[in-house]
């Protein structure tokens, strides 16, 4: 990649406006605090483990020697909450920004040391590297009280789309070198198995699949894992095939929380920062231009409706009963937003593939 | 920022990147996975064979003087309280073997005796028995079926007695 391209690459790859990561850094931090904030019940178990259960993974929480107090976790979980307000409201936001991930990094740290840790490192990069974009610059404290300003930068989404390429790509090149693609096994096939039999989650369509007796079926899904894993990577080098392959994540999600009940929902944080903001912007503001009553065409309504949807889909998970629903990681709420972004990435693919056949037409 | 800055913050990453994985790889087979890191789960174990299923399951059962009052008791429940999603890691990193509970004190087996009293509050438990079995799923038959089960580590925990 000569200079040229490795700069346009960096700064031409993602188009940010002001209002668009206004609107990203709202649902970021709504959806943070709805769905993804680490569940305060955990902390009274983790407190009472004696320090012999104490086994951080390598890295900053081998510094520490045990467990904290249940008051000092809650006092985390607290900060937390209330740097996560911060950021949502643009209030200091590149340093409450800053604030969130490091808080976020210092409970799940603890959360992780009892001997196994999840992969939702994403959640923890995207407040961290969004402060670094100026998504605090409008829709925010900060704008109205005309302070730390910053300018808008689209280079931070091209590093979040390396990271992210990057990721999938070393869950894509264990599994080659695991033996993923030894046709005489089959792997996800064992995973399916165990996910069914000793995990016990066996909603939606698990039972029908654990019995499909084909090694061709459960062979063409090893290789199509570790094709589209490992070609992420690839990918990340064009805006046009990155957002293809997060619509190919989106499937990939929707397909693990079918079959192996897995729904793991940190991942979207990071891919909702690649849906058009800026758009979404434009078409609230111009839908309240066409209504008849002019009072809506307001600079906030954008915003609000944003935050309406999110505090609306919360409402209802609650209502329903979020807890005990389902076996998946994040329940009825991990359900609805994984099947709720579908139809984004469904439209988007057939949207992508009816300009690949005109093109080819021209 | 200066465009200068953040082309050697990519320059950077493209470099540490490859190099963070790579040390995740080495110090995960000296020790446990590195955290945080910039990776997603691998999920690189190959079980099955079109002839059959390995699944590992770890199987807990509660004792008193009369023998076994409790087989199979449901993880989730003795460990009420931990994610889900961290319940057989837990198990994997605590209770793996026996040398994994010669390491801790009294203070750990005073924890354990408390969530099994818990558990079953009526009963005078005293020791907690692991199995880690092998269960292999034939799948030679249209109905999926457990074709032969095989004990691989097998130990007990003393909820009374240290010198266990």
């Amino acid at each position: 990649m000569n200079q040229t391209k490795f700069s346009s690459w960096i700064f031409d790859s993602f188009k940010v406006s002001p209002e668009g990561l206004g609107l990203y850094r709202i649902f970021c931090g709504l959806f943070l605090l709805f769905f993804l904030l680490p569940s305060a019940g955990i902390y009274p178990f983790i407190s009472s483990l004696p320090h012999t259960f104490f086994q951080p993974p390598p890295g900053p929480m081998a510094l520490f020697d045990g467990f904290p107090s249940h008051s000092v976790l809650l006092l985390l979980h607290t900060m937390l909450i209330l740097s996560i307000c911060s950021m949502t409201l643009g209030w200091n936001t590149k340093k409450s920004s800053i604030l969130t991930g490091v808080l976020l990094l210092a409970i799940k740290g603890f959360v992780y040391s009892v001997g196994k840790i999840n992969h939702d490192f994403l959640i923890i990069i995207v407040p961290v590297l969004m402060a670094f974009s100026g998504w605090g610059e409008v829709y925010s404290v900060d704008a109205f009280l005309k302070r730390n300003m910053q300018k808008v930068e689209g280079w931070v989404l091209t590093l979040l789309a390396l990271f992210i390429g990057f990721m999938f790509f070393t869950a894509g090149f264990s599994k080659l070198i695991g033996g993923w693609l030894n046709v005489e096994s089959q792997a996800a096939l064992g995973h399916v198995f165990k996910q069914y039999y000793v995990v016990e989650r066996q909603d939606f369509l698990a039972g029908f699949v654990v019995n499909i007796n084909s090694p061709f079926f459960w062979e063409c899904v090893d290789y199509l894992t570790v094709i589209f894993e490992v070609g992420f990577l690839l990918a990340i080098f064009h805006p046009r095939s990155t957002r293809i392959f997060l619509c190919f994540a989106l499937l990939f999600h929707f397909s693990l929380m079918m079959v192996l009940n897995i729904s793991f929902l940190p991942n979207f944080l990071a891919y909702a920062a690649f849906l058009n903001w800026t758009w979404v912007d434009h078409f609230i503001k111009q839908k309240a231009a066409n209504t008849e009553v002019k009072s809506v065409k307001h600079k906030w309504l954008a915003p609000v409706v944003i935050a309406l949807a999110l505090v609306g889909g919360w409402a209802i998970i609650h209502l329903i009963g979020n807890d005990a629903v389902l076996q998946a990681d994040w329940g009825l709420a991990g359900f609805i937003v994984i099947s709720g972004s579908l139809p984004i990435a469904i439209y988007h693919l057939f949207d992508q593939l009816k300009r690949w056949i005109l093109e080819r037409l021209k | 920022m200066k465009k200068n800055t953040v082309k050697k913050i990519f320059i950077f990453f493209l470099i540490f990147l490859p190099l963070q994985y790579a040390a995740v790889g080495i110090i995960g087979l000296e020790k446990s996975e590195p955290w945080p890191a910039f990776i997603l789960p691998a999920f690189q174990n190959v079980d099955a064979t079109p002839e059959d299923v390995l699944v590992k399951e770890p199987v807990l059962s509660i004792v008193d003087s009369t023998g076994v009052i409790a087989d199979a008791v449901p993880s989730g429940k003795l460990f009420m309280g931990i994610h889900e999603s961290q319940i057989q890691g837990f198990f994997r990193a605590h209770f793996r073997d026996s040398t994994r509970w010669k390491g801790k004190n009294a203070e750990a087996r005073s924890w354990l005796a408390n969530r099994v009293n818990q558990l079953y509050p009526t009963a005078d438990p005293q020791s907690v028995n692991v199995r880690w079995i092998n269960r292999y799923y034939d799948l030679s038959s249209a109905r999926r079926r457990i074709d032969s089960t095989r004990v691989i580590n097998e130990f007990s925990i003393s909820l009374r007695d240290e010198s266990n």
